[in-house]
């Protein structure tokens, strides 16, 4: 089994007003697919309170191969509570209580080839801690700023219907 | 399946969960129309039902349903897909469309679906023998990576024509 390396546990974004729900998926989309991140949408869950008034839970989780070694994972979950459609200038957009949240993680050891035998996976607590650590930090910093960077794409991107 | 046949977790779950007023009888039978149309619905081969549950309860009918349907795509590989259904609290509800009633439910609906790569499946090699090792490992791995590939796009279909049943988002 490989191993969980939490990088970032939970951030979130949380905006109160009207959005673009569909170009917002599209943006979370396109900047993981533009960053070499293989996605799919998880869960999906939607609760209609009346008929036109529905609470909606969307997991994107996405996976990018570093090397042979390392994985790197960026989870993404999208709460809108009170969702309903609205008319700005013409278009149809949405408005409710958004939420979306990030986490990241590293698996390690991808392909378990360290786990067949107990000495192995000593050998590899050792290659972990004391030869491959350099490498593994700049690893787990680049997918900090990856998901920093996502996280402000966001949260600009909500700044920005604000204005 | 064969004993020495490798499965290998392509979809592990892709989940919808939705609350409100739906038709299941109509759900059960656009799947089971997807299922025939991709190759997975034989009834008297490749596909079973192999969980059928429903329970009446105070807050209304409770129904568990698992499907699942193998292709065969090679002397080696075939795709395995399993769906499950679950209902909770399910009433009758009627809804008006264009001036007529009809029947429908109401409740809360949950669709699973899993989708695994069979490798291996009529037992040809030994689970850990070396030359499968090296067909699976180096031979025939960008191979197996095209046809996870496709499987998963197999499974994302049928999970996108659920959403589109639901009338649920689609991005």
């Amino acid at each position: 089994m490989p191993e969980k390396d939490w990088i970032i546990k939970k951030i979130s974004v949380s905006y109160d007003g009207v959005f673009d729900l569909n170009s917002l998926i599209k943006l979370i989309k396109g900047w993981l697919s533009k960053n070499y991140y293989f996605m799919y949408e998880k869960n999906y869950g939607d609760v209609q309170k009346d008929k036109n008034l529905s609470d909606i839970k969307i997991d994107i989780d996405s996976e990018r191969e570093v090397d042979d070694y390392n994985r790197a994972h960026i989870d993404v979950k999208i709460k809108i509570k009170d969702l309903h459609n609205v008319n700005v200038n013409n278009k149809k957009l949405q408005k409710g209580q958004l939420k979306v949240e990030f986490e990241s993680f590293l698996k390690k050891d991808i392909h378990s080839e360290w786990e067949v035998k107990p000495w192995l996976k000593i050998l590899r607590a050792i290659y972990d801690r004391f030869l491959y650590n350099d490498k593994q930090k700049v690893i787990e910093e680049d997918l900090k700023a990856e998901t920093y960077a996502i996280y402000s794409e966001v949260k600009s991107y909500l700044n920005l219907l604000n204005r | 399946m064969h004993k020495d046949a490798d499965r290998i977790s392509v979809v592990p779950g892709f989940k919808i969960d939705y609350k409100g007023v739906f038709d299941l009888s109509d759900l059960y039978k656009k799947t089971k129309a997807w299922f025939n149309y991709e190759g997975y619905g034989d009834e008297n081969s490749n596909f079973i039902e192999t969980k059928y549950i429903e329970r009446i309860k105070p807050i209304g009918k409770q129904i568990e349903i698992k499907w699942y349907g193998e292709k065969i795509i090679n002397d080696y590989i075939s795709y395995f897909i399993t769906v499950e259904y679950t209902g909770i609290g399910l009433k009758d509800a009627e809804v008006t469309f264009e001036g007529r009633k009809i029947k429908m439910n109401s409740g809360q609906a949950i669709i699973t679906i899993k989708a695994d790569l069979i490798l291996n499946r009529q037992g040809k090699w030994e689970k850990d023998s070396i030359i499968k090792k090296l067909h699976d490992r180096r031979l025939f791995k960008s191979n197996i990576e095209d046809y996870r590939e496709d499987l998963f796009n197999k499974a994302n279909s049928l999970h996108t024509e659920i959403k589109a049943y639901f009338n649920l988002h689609q991005f």
